[in-house]
């Protein structure tokens, strides 16, 4: 960068001066080294599965449905994250949502859709909850939503018990308005090769996503939030606001994708999602998305959640042990982080 | 009043004469009898340490362990209990609390033998009564204080299913292992291998009951993988119905253990059977027989275990077993 | 007072935090085009002045007027809308984000309306590089995230960011202070383009060799008091410099000293 005089000619004049190249500007993007990762991956399995995985549509099916499952709640998760905080209590809403759903459609005879309504409404309180004490407390949202997450957890046992005597719902289909809710929110888009409508859900809600980061006020606000909050309070952007905001949607997606989950099982049992949360976290930052917040992409989250499908999928179509999931998750997130500081890196020198 | 008095003193002659009988008789829980004795006159205290999580098949065993702490409160049994979710150092810190608290029976379920042998070993050294539930039989029968075992050996169980599936003419079988060190899970993938006359293949899908819809794409793909398997064995009721979805039409299906939801797709003739171990009785029973070994040193099974399964459910037995299960019981 | 009033002007403002006297009578104004330099060593009550110019505090005695008319600011964006803009030491941008981004930050164009309203990114990139220009800086990539500026052209996208939002008044809290020497005097031609565009710039410094090129009037502040007031033509450099160590204690330490290595 240079400071000229201002009868000096514009352009030209500097011979440090150079387009920025399209492959340079490409490279710079957050979400380019999950991209290469999930190709990569791909290619891994294409080698080793004992099945189609190049060519049989089936088999793609198989890991979409499954990073979608990862995807959708990886979403705002992304975005929270880019924001500055973190949500530990996102994997255990999933369940908690579910129950609740299980228990007001089986226990009390309610219509599905009120049900879902109610679902919604307590992912938004207890995101609520969770963005309001992290900004009055100034606690670490980590440690404030682990809280949460314990809080949930025993929730979902204990009270379930007591009120069900049991501590997994089931029968949710005898329930008014199941039918259309199992169409919009469990049933198969292409039953030939069964990709699921879930994919569809991950995919809209990626894209939506990722045009509010890129193209509007509230994305401009949740970078500044992530990356400096001082300095976007002072400049007048509500950095408060903005993290309850990104709280309420990561806990809200999460009762979505609870009441998705509990329709497509017809029933909920009080473990799940328990764990999940770190999957999210991975996505994410195999996307991109820096831990200390203020950059990434939640497209390359999406890469991220496909990462982490392929591998699971791939895993028992090549007949490996299923142990070694975890072991590849975790060497996914070391090389991706690597991959992602290195070509952001490369980039940045690049002028 | 003499006739009278000479029956209360033969009475109670008998029952001292009973007691050293049987104290003489059970040489295997011998030594900590006396100490037991003492005790006799303040409360029992029992202690449940289990690895269990908060699942369909736990919150059986718990109400079974409940019922018993409140049919026995009256007589001074007081219960605590701890259930690890799975995670064997919680399990050995509860065991270890346990044993400072001084109760008098410790029953545990036994998913690693090996990383449970410290606090146990140094419960027997303390005169704490041990009672093995659910899992671990045979593991800890040398320790001085060890009482008896309730559960369902694997074994048998998984043994019981291979010939299950061999009625059903199944050829190709496949065992869903859903956590990855269950020692117990392991024990009856080989049961039912031994039995079954087909080939048994594994799958392990390590905590497969926290995300079930992953789980079932996973099982869709090893179906894609492995075409002509034509059985599958879940160990977990949640893991059966989950399958249900998954698995290829036609595909014959037993499972461990039930919930509401294996009970009705047994009555509909969507899961072929399934292994009852009962496990109210494993939390009911221990509470009991702590009871009546401390207070009246009673002992029970003579060294072999007392089996609370394999139980069968099925097409025939189903609808009666549904409304044992709908109040929590089965 | 002559016919036109001052652009920003505080009259014997003083300043209470429980019984700390944190600013006491504190006079000084600036005008349109013209630099007011506010000096003072660490500790003399410049930021509690700056924060009451930005509108984050009251004062408790003496009157704030704005166009020779007596404000009282609410909040910062109060003194905001009223043309005062604040430009902080180190808290003028977020470094991961680009240029352009920073430049709209909070203030963001869109084009559209209810939920459908979109940032204006074409717009927001055009102007925050023509906006550059006008400072005489030459963007090559807009999108290049602010961190990889350095400091003096950090502060240049912030001086401008402030002219481009209609900033009348600019206040420039220690824009030297962490700049080696070069770039130090790349802001302070900063300061003189946009004092030169008619804004009025509060440059706040503890450096008198900074403040005496640029400055048109200087105000000296020590414990919250001002000791000093003085136009640029009634005051040299070196009295500046007197004046503000606290003239009479550096001369007697120079003295020590030289007794010192004299020994």
């Amino acid at each position: 960068m240079t400071t000229t005089t201002p009868s000096a000619p514009a352009t030209a004049a500097d011979e440090r001066l150079a387009r920025v190249g399209v492959v340079t500007q490409i490279l710079k993007r957050p979400d380019t080294g999950a991209f290469i990762g999930a190709v990569a991956v791909f290619v891994l399995f294409a080698i080793t599965a004992k099945v189609d995985w190049t060519g049989d549509f089936g088999i793609w099916s198989s890991w979409l449905n499954t990073a979608a499952y990862d995807g959708i709640v990886a979403v705002p998760v992304a975005l929270l994250m880019i924001g500055g905080e973190f949500d530990l209590s996102a994997g255990v809403m999933i369940g908690s949502s579910g129950l609740l759903l299980g228990i007001l459609t089986t226990q009390e005879g309610w219509n599905v859709w009120p049900a879902v309504v109610v679902c919604l409404l307590f992912g938004l309180a207890i995101g609520f909850l969770n963005g309001y004490t992290v900004v009055k407390t100034r606690l670490p949202s980590f440690i404030v939503t682990l809280g949460t997450f314990f809080m949930l957890r025993g929730i979902n046992a204990g009270l379930t018990i007591k009120i069900t005597g049991g501590v997994s719902i089931n029968n949710i289909d005898q329930a008014g308005g199941f039918d259309f809710a199992h169409d919009l929110f469990a049933s198969s888009v292409w039953p030939k090769y069964g990709l699921q409508v879930t994919v569809l859900w991950w995919l809209g809600l990626t894209l939506i996503a990722a045009w509010v980061l890129a193209r509007t006020r509230f994305g401009n606000w949740i970078f500044s939030s992530g990356g400096d909050p001082v300095a976007a309070r002072n400049v007048g952007v509500p950095v408060a606001r903005t993290k309850i905001q990104l709280f309420m949607l990561t806990s809200t997606v999460a009762a979505l994708w609870g009441v998705m989950t509990a329709i497509s099982l017809r029933g909920m049992q009080s473990n799940e999602g328990v764990g999940r949360e770190f999957e999210f976290i991975i996505a994410a930052v195999v996307g991109g998305c820096l831990l200390t917040g203020g950059y990434g992409s939640v497209i390359g989250a999406a890469f991220g959640a496909m990462i982490i499908g392929m591998a699971q999928i791939g895993i028992i179509d090549s007949g490996w042990d299923s142990n070694w999931v975890y072991f590849f998750e975790g060497v996914v997130l070391v090389a991706a982080v690597m991959l992602n500081t290195a070509i952001r890196r490369r980039a940045e020198k690049a002028r | 009043m003499t006739e009278l008095g000479e029956q209360r003193i033969s009475r109670r002659g008998l029952i001292v004469k009973g007691g050293l009988l049987t104290a003489g008789a059970t040489v295997l829980g011998g030594p900590a009898a006396a100490a037991a004795f003492g005790k006799a006159t303040a409360g029992v205290k029992v202690a449940v340490v289990t690895h269990g999580d908060t699942g369909s098949f736990w919150s059986v065993f718990k109400k079974g362990v409940d019922q018993a702490h409140n049919d026995l409160k009256a007589r001074g049994v007081s219960v605590s209990q701890v259930y690890a979710n799975n995670d064997v150092s919680k399990q050995v810190a509860g065991l270890n609390a346990a044993i400072a608290a001084k109760v008098n029976v410790i029953a545990t379920s036994v998913p690693d033998a090996s990383a449970l042998k410290d606090p146990l070993t140094k419960a027997a050294a303390r005169g704490i009564e041990i009672i093995t539930v659910n899992s671990g039989l045979g593991a800890f029968d040398s320790l001085k204080t060890y009482m008896v075992h309730v559960g369902q050996t694997e074994d048998v169980a998984g043994q019981g299913a291979g010939k299950q599936f061999n009625a059903a003419g199944a050829k190709n079988l496949v065992v869903l292992i859903h956590e990855a060190s269950n020692s117990g899970l392991t024990q009856r993938a080989a049961g039912a291998k031994k039995t079954f006359k087909g080939t048994t293949k594994t799958l392990v899908i390590p905590n497969a009951t926290s995300d079930l819809p992953g789980t079932q794409q996973k099982i869709s793909a090893y179906f894609k993988t492995n075409k002509n398997t034509d059985a599958f064995l879940a160990l977990n009721p949640d893991v059966a119905t989950a399958a249900l979805n998954a698995v290829p039409k036609g595909t014959k299906v037993g499972t461990f253990d039930l919930s509401p939801g294996v009970i009705s797709a047994v009555q509909s003739g969507k899961i072929l059977f399934a292994i009852d171990q009962q496990q109210y009785l494993q939390g009911y029973l221990p509470v009991v027989f702590a009871y009546l070994f401390v207070t009246n040193l009673n002992t029970v099974g003579n060294g072999a275990p007392v089996l609370t399964g394999p139980g069968i459910v099925n097409r025939a037995n189903a609808a009666r077993v549904a409304a044992l299960a709908k109040k929590g019981t089965r | 007072m002559t016919a036109t009033p001052h652009l920003l002007e505080l009259d014997h403002v003083s300043k209470y935090f429980g019984n700390v006297i944190a600013l006491k009578d504190v006079s000084l104004h600036v005008n349109a085009g013209e630099v007011t330099c506010l000096l003072g060593d660490n500790g003399a009550g410049k930021s509690t002045l700056i924060k009451i110019l930005s509108g984050v505090h009251r004062h408790d005695e003496g009157r704030v007027l704005v166009d020779g008319v007596e404000t009282a600011f609410s909040s910062p964006r109060d003194a905001r809308h009223a043309g005062i803009a604040t430009v902080y030491q180190d808290l003028a941008m977020v470094p991961l984000m680009s240029i352009w981004r920073n430049f709209f930050l909070g203030e963001e164009p869109t084009k559209g309306w209810g939920p459908l309203s979109r940032f204006d990114v074409g717009f927001a990139k055009r102007a925050a590089r023509d906006q550059l220009k006008e400072m005489g800086i030459d963007v090559r990539d807009p999108d290049q995230p602010v961190g990889t500026l350095s400091g003096g052209e950090r502060q240049a996208v912030a001086i401008a960011r402030a002219i481009y939002f209609g900033a009348r008044v600019l206040i420039l809290d220690e824009p030297t202070s962490a700049l080696g020497v070069k770039q130090a005097g790349v802001v302070l031609r900063y300061v003189v383009r946009a004092a030169e565009r008619g804004v009025g710039v509060i440059f706040i410094t503890h450096n008198p060799h900074h403040a005496y090129p640029v400055g048109d009037h200087f105000v000296l502040l020590n414990r919250g008091r001002v000791i000093g007031d003085h136009a640029k033509a009634e005051v040299t450099r070196e009295q500046l410099v007197r004046e503000m160590a606290g003239g009479a204690e550096l001369e007697a330490l120079t003295h020590e000293l030289e007794g010192v290595v004299q020994t």
